[in-house]
């Protein structure tokens, strides 16, 4: 089920009572929540769910065999276990036939034919993102940060429906515990959850699928025949339209578990704005950067190890999360961009003597611009199908100016110029929004919220556009 | 409230449990600031002094004016978990100080908004429901949404709909148009004598000739097959100096000619072939026209079982008055045919769907040229193939994951093999002995 279909209002509007009906009594909420996110999770492919519930009590046996281990090696054995069990599925789902076609390609450059044969695999929806769960759960747990749950909760916290296919990233510490107690059902920020919910709604369905279908698709799929305008438009449309596709998805995600009781961490805080590349990485997709700066920079050794470690350890972390986002060697590419953006900026700030230049209005302009113009560069691989589309891109930008752009047209300027304005929008704009919605009577506030989905339903496209980060 | 102290003060203990993070948004910065620390404090149990409580509720009602009536909830007495004492009511707000409510009133609101959000959009789901694939689901839609279109009508409620529409141009979005509006079949006796030779009536020194200066408009269109085999004509048009690809792709997800109401390629293909003028038009159409279900039928005609005599006669209608709004606009037809699937039972359908399309192109000679993908794609076993060798003899994925649809290296074999076509029925390389 996707979240801005019919069926899955339908859904949501049974589950919503029937959870809240529930909630005094969790021993009787979490069995009811579970089966919810199971049906919600199976409606794609009920094969699915064994997968799901499989990844569920593998994590938990080793959760608790860690925690109960009493040696530090044994503990570090059942880890590596646990993490290998994890990495496997999701390497085996995701990566089977990028690594096949590689070492093939690979050993035929040498003149080797190995006999490994291609597969079709079909990927399960969102296993990336329980899977990264799941570790982060085990590997709490090994840290001794978190004492494993009972079965049923851990299965409640991966299966959890509003985050089970495309994030945020939740963690175990900050879900769990909410499981523990009856949510309170006069304390839910409606507004909040209403206002994310529209947004996100429109985010999606009008901006990301506006500039899709009118500009990104086209250049993208045939660079060489665009101008060098409509291909710098183009992939400015594709930084707005990852942007909100994406935010849109997981903002709706996190205004439905408000209605249900539950706060999620923030995901995306106005990426844009960003100043530099590592503070992108603190406003993009930022349940991911704290996991992969969690689970995998620090283990690595962070920045305690010396300089030259620490660029190898911002480079590894890039690049493994890159290969996240798809099998392919464009995301690499995508991940070296951001790698060597962040070595780059450590470097500057390491030099003797540097000091931090004043934080004026001018150099914070010139520090978003050019922050933001790196990221689209990266974002031209990351869309890119093949490294000769990307370069086909590159150099298109360079060759054609002066020829005609029929694709640059003021729905598509007025598109991006939405897309990007709004994360410039002080902090307070949004607040006083919800604040006066929240003052709104009942019907004032569904009249409002009515013709949001009328503006959504108006502008969008028919039927329901495929959602880019489902492939992840 | 303890948390709109400045956080240096020294008064607490330095190190604190994730609860007490709470601190007030940052203003000016992000639009979403503070929202994760918002850890909600687990609920407790009866307040030792409801009445308190009670009266201080009321007295708060009594004094603020501006406050809505609409909070029966908070009355709720025996309500016991917002357990807040008096003095400390700001509390129960949320950390930018805004009010919270009630699960309830939130299912109230949801339900509404989809309530008066179906209203204000009847026309547009009641267009959806038109589209669905027949069955009870569509049924059961249409009467739904039909009746819901008619309230909305009647009360007016359509007219925002409509305002948004009409000034996003996109005025006619709601109208289920099924007009099949085709060429009359008026010179069709005279090839059915002659079907496969025709070739050789073309004479072979007349090609077309295009030049440079003159070059061959190409124009592709189709489902969703054709956007990747189509972006890798249009670059490969691109490379050429003498082919002009005009248009783009236009490739529309889940439509066909089965179902005008979903999207009417027919009324589509007669407006872009009299504005773009294309020689060429590259067409694919069939992915989804594997049904026993079509719209768009005149009155009282079925349509019988999907490749029975009455669906193949009505598809071969409608691929040749596709074929003829091109070739009469003074154009060539590239028809993609459909290629072989990972499913079998797919596979068959799409033979049934190929040996009509097929047809009909040889009943055109050299102004219809049909491309075999099935063919094409075949593994060495003849059966469905993921991977394929390519140009330079690299093994590499030629079809998506989903076993339908092209894969770019798919989609350039495809190219490849319409623009050997394209040179073998027009003349694109004589103008280069010409200038030399």
């Amino acid at each position: 089920m996707l979240f801005p279909t019919a069926t899955f209002a339908i859904f949501f509007l049974i589950v919503l009572p029937l959870s809240w009906l529930a909630m005094p009594k969790p021993a009787r909420w979490r069995p009811f929540i579970l089966i919810a996110s199971y049906v919600f999770y199976g409606w794609w492919d009920w094969r699915f769910i064994f997968l799901l519930a499989g990844c569920t009590i593998w994590n938990q046996i080793l959760a608790v065999r860690i925690h109960r281990a009493t040696s530090q090696q044994q503990k570090k054995l059942l880890l590596w276990v646990a993490l290998a069990g994890n990495l496997g599925v999701l390497g085996y789902f995701k990566y089977y036939d990028f690594f096949i076609d590689s070492s093939q390609s690979m050993a035929a450059i040498v003149g080797l034919d190995l006999p490994l044969s291609l597969k079709t695999i079909i990927l399960p929806v969102g296993i990336s993102f329980y899977t990264f769960m799941a570790i982060s759960y085990v590997v709490d747990t090994y840290r001794g940060d978190f004492v494993p749950t009972t079965l049923e909760k851990f299965a409640v916290y991966l299966s959890f429906f509003p985050h089970l296919v495309a994030g945020p990233i939740v963690r175990p510490g900050e879900l769990i515990p909410q499981l523990d107690t009856p949510r309170n059902p006069r304390r839910v920020d409606t507004s909040r959850a209403f206002y994310l919910i529209a947004t996100g709604l429109f985010k999606k369905v009008v901006i990301a699928n506006y500039l899709a279908a009118n500009i990104v698709d086209e250049v993208f799929g045939a660079p060489g025949q665009h101008s060098s305008l409509e291909i710098l438009i183009g992939i400015y449309a594709y930084a707005v339209q990852i942007y909100a596709d994406f935010s849109g998805y997981t903002d709706i995600a996190i205004g439905l578990a408000l209605l249900l009781g539950f706060t999620f961490p923030q995901n995306f805080d106005s990426p844009y704005a960003a100043v530099s590349i590592q503070d992108f990485w603190r406003r993009w997709h930022m349940t991911l950067s704290r996991f992969l700066r969690d689970y995998l920079y620090i283990p690595l050794g962070g920045n305690r190890k010396g300089k030259i470690i620490t660029y190898r350890n911002l480079m590894l972390t890039m690049l493994i999360g890159g290969l996240w986002h798809g099998a392919g060697w464009t995301f690499v590419a995508w991940g070296a961009i951001h790698g060597v953006a962040l070595v780059v900026e450590h470097r500057r700030r390491e030099r003797p003597g540097y000091v931090e230049p004043p934080d004026t209005r001018r150099r914070r302009i010139i520090s978003r611009l050019i922050t933001f113009n790196i990221v689209c560069v990266a974002w031209v691989f990351f869309r890119s199908d093949s490294f000769a589309t990307a370069s086909d891109m590159l150099t298109g930008l360079a060759t054609g100016w002066g020829e005609p752009s029929p694709l640059v047209t003021w729905g598509v300027l007025l598109a991006i110029a939405v897309g990007i304005g709004s994360q410039y929008l002080p902090a307070r704009i949004p607040y006083a929004i919800m604040d006066r919605f929240g003052r709104l009577p009942v019907v004032g506030q569904a009249v409002v919220l009515a013709f949001a989905l009328m503006l959504t339903n108006a502008l969008g496209p028919e039927g329901v556009a495929p959602f880019i980060y489902f492939r992840f | 409230m303890a948390s709109n102290d400045p956080p240096d003060l020294p008064k607490l203990p330095p190190i604190r449990e994730s609860a007490e993070h709470v601190l007030p948004p940052l203003p000016g910065d992000s639009t979403e600031r503070g929202w994760e620390e918002a850890v909600e404090p687990a609920a407790s149990v009866a307040p030792p002094d409801a009445d308190a409580e009670r009266r201080e509720r009321r007295q708060r009602r009594a004094t603020s004016s501006d406050r809505p009536r609409r909070q029966k909830a908070e009355t709720d007495r025996r309500e016991v978990t917002a357990a807040e004492p008096p003095e400390r009511r700001r509390r129960i707000r949320t950390t930018d100080g805004r009010r919270y409510s009630s699960a309830g009133n939130g299912l109230v609101v949801a339900v509404l908004a989809l309530l008066f959000g179906a209203l204000f959009n009847a026309a547009g789901m009641h267009k959806a429901s038109f589209n669905k694939q027949p069955g009870t689901e569509r049924t059961v839609a249409l009467a739904l949404t039909g009746g819901l279109a008619g309230v909305s009508g009647a009360l007016q409620l359509d007219r925002p709909r409509h305002f948004v529409q009409n000034v996003a141009g996109r005025s006619n979005a709601d109208e289920i148009d099924v007009a099949i509006v085709i060429p009359e079949a008026t010179t069709k006796p005279k090839p059915a004598m002659g079907t496969t030779p025709k070739p050789a009536v073309a004479k072979p020194p007349g090609k077309p000739k295009f030049t440079p200066q003159k070059k061959l408009r190409l124009w592709v269109a189709g489902d969703s097959l054709v956007i990747t085999p189509g972006y890798s004509i249009v670059r490969a048009a691109g490379a050429s100096p003498v082919i002009d690809s005009v248009g783009g792709v236009d490739g529309h997800v889940a439509t066909g000619l089965t179902r005008p109401d979903i999207f009417n390629w027919f009324e589509e293909i007669r407006t872009q072939v009299k504005k773009l003028k294309p020689n060429v038009v590259v067409l694919n159409f069939g992915g989804n026209d594997d049904k026993a279900y079509m719209t768009g039928l005149s009155e009282g005609t079925t349509i019988g079982e999907f490749g029975g005599p009455t669906w193949q006669k009505e598809y071969r209608r409608r691929v040749a008055g596709v074929m003829d709004i091109v070739n009469r606009g003074g154009g060539m037809v590239v028809w993609i045919g459909l290629p072989i699937t990972r499913s079998e039972a797919q596979t068959q359908r799409f033979d049934i769907v190929n040996a009509v399309v097929q047809k009909e192109a040889q009943k055109r000679g050299s102004k219809a040229i049909f491309i075999d993908t099935y063919t094409m794609f075949a593994g060495d076993t003849g059966g469905f193939a993921e991977y394929l060798e390519n140009a330079k003899g690299d093994t590499v994925k030629v079809r998506a994951g989903d076993g339908v649809h092209f894969d770019p290296e798919g989609g350039d074999i495809i190219a490849r093999e319409v623009l050997k076509q394209l040179n073998t029925t027009f003349d694109l390389t004589s103008w280069r002995q010409a200038s030399s």
